[in-house]
C-alpha cells in the first residue's frame, strides 16, 4: 500500500459520522464532507495530491502539501476572527430598571413585584454608578438594554441613564445603542416621542395569536394582554419604524405544537424576524410546569423552520434567528454576538446584568439564582466594589474557565465545537457544577440536534433553501441574493 | 471511558478491568423502552472514533496549540516559519 506521508501533512481537525459520510471541521469551523472510504485514505496518507478530495481538503486547511507555516498562519487568522467577540469585553449591559411589573406571566423568571413596591426601583444614584462602570468596559461597542420587571414603570430612571450615558460618551466616543425590553402596556405618546428622539430600539414580547399569547402573558389581575399589546406594537412601528421594533417569543408547552400559528402572527404584525426560543425553567416557569422534552421541541422546531423557509420562498421576508446565528457560524468566517453560543460563554464577558440595587451578575439567570438565595454568580455591587474587583474577580474568572468548550468533556472533540457554546449558569442550576453533564444536558442536546439539522440542509445544497439561508445571514432579499450570484 | 460517557444519556455505564489488558464496559438502560438493537454497533463505532480522536490528539495537539497561540499572540510570518522549523 502506497503511503504519501512524505508528500502531505494532516492538520488538526474534528470529525463525526454523518450518515454514510464523515463530517470534518477544521480549527476555524470550515467543514467538508467526505466518504468513509476517503476518510480512511486521508488518515492512511493514501490520497493523491492531484485528486479532488485532496484539493478540497487542502482548501479547507485539513491537509497541506507545502510548508506548514502558511496554513498555520491562515488558520490562526481565521480562528482570531471567529473569536473576535472577545474584543467586545463587555458589549451588552442589561439594566434591571425595576422589579415592578404590570404583568404576571406564568413563565416569568424574573420574580416580578407588585406595581406599588417602589422600593424595587433602580435609583438615579445606583444608575449613575452602573453607567460609570459601563464606560470602563474596553469594548468599542456598548449596548445598554433596559429590562425589568417592566422598565416603563420606572421611565424616569431610563431617561436619566440615557442622558448620562450620552454625556459620558461625548468623551468615550463608543458606538452606543439603547434597547428597551417592554411589554408595551404602559406605552404613551410622551414615551414614544422620547424613544424616537433618542433612537431607542424596542424589543417586546409576542407569544402568538390571542389564545397562545394570553395563555401565559397576563396582567396581575389575570386578564389577557393581547389586544393592548397588538395596538401598541402597531403604534410603535408607525412612529419608530418597523425595523426598530422587534419581538421575542417563548416556547412553552402551550405553543410548542402550534409554532406555525406563532409564525403567522409575526408575519401579520409585520415583524421580519422570529426567534424560536426554548423556555428557561427558572422561577415561576418551573413551578407552572411549562416545559417539554428535547424531542418535542426539536421535532416542532424543524417543522416550523421548514414552514418559515417555504414562506420566504413565497415572498415573505421572515428570518428565524436561532438558525441564522448557527448558519452564520457554519457558513461565514465571522463571529456572532449571541452569548449562549460562545466559547468561553458570554456570561460576564459579553453580557452583564445590573440589578435594581446595583448588584452585578453574569447573566439574568444568575440574578434569578440570587433571588432564590444563591449568590454563586454575583460579581459584586456597584456601591461596594471597583471595576477591577467586579470584572477581574473570582466569579468571572471561574465562569470563563469553566465554559470553554475546547476543554469540556464531549465538546472538546465534537465536530460542532466551533458552532456551539456553554451555559455555566444553567449547568450549575441543574447539576450544581459549572461544567455540567453533556450527555444529559437539554441545552447540549437541543443545540446538537438543531446544528445537525442545519448541517443536513447544507449538505442537501438545495439552491432555493440556500438562497433563503443567505438572505437571513446577509439580511437581504432572496432576489438580491440571486442577483449577486449571477454577478 | 470517553465512549461510555457518550452513552450516558440512555445508559448507566461502568468500566471495569478484566484479566490482562481487557476492559469490560457494562451498559444498563435507564428506561425499558430504549431500543437496544443497534447499540452494540453504535458502541463499536464510537469506540473506533474515540480511538482515532486520541491518535489525532497525539499527532496534532502541538499544531493546534500553535494556531491558538498565533491567533492571540501573533508573531510575524518569518518568525512563525522559524518557530515551526525548530
Amino acid at each position: 500500500m502506497i503511503s504519501n506521508s512524505s508528500v502531505y501533512m494532516i492538520l488538526p481537525f474534528r470529525f463525526m459520522r454523518f450518515g454514510l459520510d464523515i463530517l470534518i471541521v477544521n480549527e476555524a469551523g470550515e467543514y467538508v464532507l467526505i466518504s468513509g472510504k476517503d476518510f480512511d485514505r486521508l488518515r492512511n496518507y493514501q490520497l493523491d495530491t492531484k485528486e479532488d478530495v485532496f484539493l478540497n481538503l487542502r482548501n479547507k486547511h485539513i491537509v497541506t502539501d507545502t510548508d506548514l507555516t502558511l496554513p498555520v498562519y491562515l488558520l490562526a487568522t481565521k480562528y482570531r476572527t471567529k473569536k473576535s467577540f472577545l474584543n467586545d469585553f463587555t458589549a451588552l449591559h442589561i439594566f434591571i430598571i425595576t422589579l415592578r411589573c404590570n404583568q404576571k406571566c406564568r413563565y416569568c423568571q424574573a420574580s416580578s413585584e407588585d406595581e406599588s413596591r417602589l422600593e424595587f426601583d433602580m435609583s438615579a444614584e445606583t444608575a449613575k454608578k452602573c453607567v460609570d462602570l459601563v464606560f470602563r468596559s474596553p469594548s468599542p461597542t456598548i449596548k445598554i438594554e433596559f429590562q425589568g420587571g417592566e422598565p416603563l414603570l420606572n421611565f424616569e430612571t431610563v431617561k436619566y441613564i440615557v442622558g448620562y450615558a450620552k454625556k459620558l460618551n461625548r468623551m468615550y466616543r463608543k458606538n452606543l445603542e439603547f434597547v428597551i425590553c417592554t411589554n408595551l402596556l404602559g406605552l404613551n405618546e410622551e414615551i414614544l416621542d422620547y424613544l424616537e428622539e433618542h433612537k431607542i430600539w424596542v424589543s417586546t414580547s409576542l407569544d402568538g395569536p390571542r389564545n397562545l399569547h394570553d395563555a401565559n402573558r397576563i396582567t396581575r389581575k389575570g386578564t389577557g394582554t393581547y389586544d393592548l399589546v397588538m395596538k401598541n406594537i402597531r403604534v410603535a412601528q408607525d412612529k419608530l419604524g418597523i425595523e426598530r421594533v422587534s419581538a421575542l417569543m417563548v416556547t412553552t408547552r402551550d405553543n410548542v405544537y402550534k409554532l406555525n400559528s406563532v409564525v403567522d402572527e409575526y408575519v401579520n404584525q409585520r415583524f421580519n424576524s422570529i426567534f424560536i426560543r426554548t423556555i428557561h425553567l427558572y422561577g415561576r416557569a418551573a413551578k407552572e410546569k411549562l416545559g417539554y422534552d428535547v424531542g418535542t421541541f426539536t421535532k416542532n422546531y424543524k417543522k416550523t423552520l421548514d414552514y418559515i423557509i417555504r414562506l420566504n420562498l413565497d415572498g415573505v421576508m421572515l428570518s428565524e434567528q436561532y438558525a441564522t446565528i448557527i448558519l452564520k457560524k457554519i457558513l461565514t468566517p465571522f463571529a456572532t454576538t449571541f452569548v449562549d453560543l460562545q466559547s468561553p460563554a458570554g456570561t460576564g464577558i459579553s453580557c452583564v446584568v445590573y440589578g435594581y440595587n446595583g448588584d452585578v451578575f453574569v447573566s439574568d439567570e444568575a440574578r434569578m439564582l440570587s433571588k432564590m438565595g444563591d449568590n454563586r454568580f454575583l460579581m459584586g455591587n456597584v456601591h461596594k466594589n471597583k471595576y477591577q474587583e467586579i470584572f477581574n474577580g473570582r466569579v468571572i474568572r471561574e465562569t470563563v474557565e469553566n465554559s470553554c468548550v475546547e476543554n469540556m468533556p464531549l465538546c472538546s472533540e465534537c465536530a460542532f465545537q466551533m458552532y456551539c457554546g456553554a451555559d455555566p449558569v444553567r449547568n450549575y442550576s441543574i447539576r450544581g457544577d459549572l461544567l455540567g453533564h453533556r450527555p444529559t444536558s437539554e441545552f447540549h442536546q437541543i443545540n446538537y440536534l438543531v446544528i445537525r439539522h442545519l448541517m443536513e440542509l447544507n449538505k442537501q445544497n438545495d439552491s432555493d433553501i440556500m438562497n433563503v439561508f443567505w438572505s437571513w445571514i446577509t439580511n437581504r432579499s432572496i432576489e438580491e441574493i440571486k442577483r449577486s450570484k449571477r454577478g | 471511558m470517553k465512549t461510555c460517557y457518550v452513552f450516558q444519556d440512555r445508559f448507566h455505564t461502568s468500566l471495569e478491568p478484566d484479566a490482562g489488558s481487557i476492559l469490560i464496559a457494562t451498559l444498563i438502560p435507564k428506561q425499558e423502552s430504549i431500543d437496544l438493537r443497534d447499540i452494540e454497533k453504535q458502541f463499536k463505532d464510537e469506540l473506533i472514533d474515540q480511538q482515532i480522536r486520541l491518535e489525532n490528539e497525539k499527532l496534532f495537539s502541538g499544531i493546534r496549540k500553535l494556531i491558538v497561540e498565533q491567533a492571540f499572540k501573533p508573531i510575524t510570518y518569518p518568525e512563525l516559519k522559524a518557530k515551526i522549523k525548530k
